[in-house]
């Protein structure tokens, strides 16, 4: 599969690609995608943020849009290594399958979709329809999301659901976690 | 082949988006939108005018570095049909209320309408901002007016005598050290003073005459710019403002000056921004007392 036939897959054949992806596990590529996509969506949300003046307080003007992009991306890669291994992790504990780098290059091409949301809610602010401009980012966020959860399912070889249950653990993992930390801390003040 | 082309399209989309955002972070003055309701610029005058930054420490400061660049960014933007200066300020220097006027010479010169609402109090300095734009609008309960100019002195002397503090000046030119809070102010030093304030005064009672042209007389003007304040009722029989209303009136008639739809944008363009509230750009200088720098003030 050529960077093209990978790119128009994930956007309209996901299952099929993420398979390959999940197999091939073409890391630097997918590596590259991730760093393009996060620099795009850092630009366009610089942008909005400029014309849209009830969110363009939470950023001073002055600071720059690379350093920030420099900052954020660093920031994101650690994220997404870590959910690689944290996933891949629990589902070998679980499942008894893992696979941790085709899990990276597939969560790293997931991203793709999430350049339409930013992008077509600038077009809308551009055309003075901005009030639901927001609906696009909220969807691409959604397709993204979805995506994740079949790069589990395609990379670690699971059904939907496990792959769902997988997706959801860390987080009711934390719930759980702060929910009994704060009990404790409680029961023992009182 | 199909699929090479739905990934050129979508790129080439990416690309112009991109490169239209670039625009927009070089010159965020310079937005292009290319449909959509037009906006209202909200110029926002609160506190004591000066140079300084506000902040929790010094207090409400109407900075007029970040008021004269809301001023030209109303002025460049070219989606901003209106302006509405929301006043609230008792005065402060003479210097930040010209530099301020000034502005909203060159913003008017481009044809967008300027209309003043005033809030609690828009007075002295404040008022000679209000006077720079097309429309006054206050409260019946407003103070304004106040024309006048002020500059204070204070002997320390008896201050430093018990504190134990004696200060020597060594100078060149016989009016360096003219206010000196050390010794008291001589006939000649007191006549040079007065002479800067009626200057000041006369170029206060200038800008109010060109601004309130036609709408008071010059000699009716004379006899109550003597530094009075009056409520917006009183202001209004005088032709000091030209109706009473509230922001929301403002904002219409701004719309209504420059033939805009009702349903226009309102953007307020010097917003307190969250690090300026947390007073992260406190200046250390700042932290000097007032009476140790040069002010006039009106």
């Amino acid at each position: 599969m050529s960077t093209v036939e990978v790119v128009y897959g994930i956007l309209f054949e996901p299952a099929k690609t993420l398979n390959f992806l999940g197999r091939e596990k073409p890391l630097l590529p997918g590596l590259l995608i991730f760093c393009l996509t996060f620099t795009f969506i850092s630009v366009i949300n610089r942008a909005i943020t400029l014309l849209d003046s009830s969110i363009n307080n939470i950023i001073p003007g002055t600071v720059s849009v690379w350093l920030l992009t420099a900052f954020s991306m660093a920031f994101a890669y650690i994220m997404l290594a870590l959910m690689a291994g944290l996933f891949s992790l629990i589902s070998e504990i679980i499942y008894r399958r893992g696979n941790a780098s085709g899990l990276l290059a597939c969560l790293s091409f997931a991203v793709i979709p999430g350049v339409l949301g930013p992008s077509l809610q600038y077009a809308a602010i551009l055309l003075g329809i901005g009030s639901i401009g927001v609906l696009f980012s909220l969807f691409s966020a959604l397709w993204v999301l979805i995506l994740q959860i079949l790069s589990l399912r395609e990379a670690l070889d699971l059904n939907t659901g496990q792959a769902v249950l997988l997706f959801t653990l860390p987080g009711l993992l934390f719930v759980a976690a702060f929910t009994g930390l704060s009990i404790i801390l409680v029961s023992t003040i009182l | 082949m199909r699929k090479s082309l739905v990934v050129g399209l979508l790129l080439v989309f990416l690309l112009v988006m991109a490169g239209m955002s670039m625009q927009v972070i070089n010159n965020p003055n310079n937005n292009v939108v290319f449909a959509g309701a037009p906006v209202v610029g909200v110029i926002e005058i609160n506190g004591v005018l000066g140079g300084s930054i506000s902040s929790p420490i010094t207090g409400s400061t109407a900075n007029s570095e970040s008021i004269m660049k809301a001023i030209r960014t109303a002025r460049q933007r070219s989606d901003i049909k209106a302006v509405v200066l929301r006043i609230n300020s008792p005065g402060g220097t003479s210097v930040a209320a010209q530099e301020i006027g000034i502005e909203i010479e060159k913003l008017k010169q481009t044809g967008k309408p300027v209309v003043t609402s005033m809030g609690d109090v828009c007075a002295s300095g404040g008022y000679w901002i209000a006077c720079g734009s097309d429309y006054i609008i206050a409260n019946g309960s407003t103070l304004t007016g106040s024309i006048g100019a002020i500059m204070e002195m204070t002997d320390l002397r008896g201050l430093y005598e018990k504190l134990g503090i004696e200060q020597e000046v060594f100078k060149r030119g016989e009016h360096k050290d003219i206010g000196s809070t050390s010794r008291e102010i001589t006939d000649k030093e007191r006549q040079i003073l007065q002479d800067i304030v009626n200057d000041s005064y006369e170029q206060f009672l200038a800008q109010v005459k060109k601004g309130r042209e036609g709408k008071i007389k010059p000699e009716e003007l004379a006899e109550i710019a003597d530094g009075r304040i009056f409520t917006g009722e009183a202001a209004l029989e005088l032709g000091l403002v030209d109706s009473l209303g509230n922001y929301y009136d403002a904002i219409k008639k701004a719309e209504e000056m420059a033939r805009i739809s009702p349903d226009s944008r309102i953007e307020v363009l010097n917003s307190e921004k969250i690090w300026d509230s947390l007073g992260l750009k406190v200046r250390i200088a700042k932290l000097l007392p007032d009476y140790c720098l040069w002010q006039l003030k009106y």
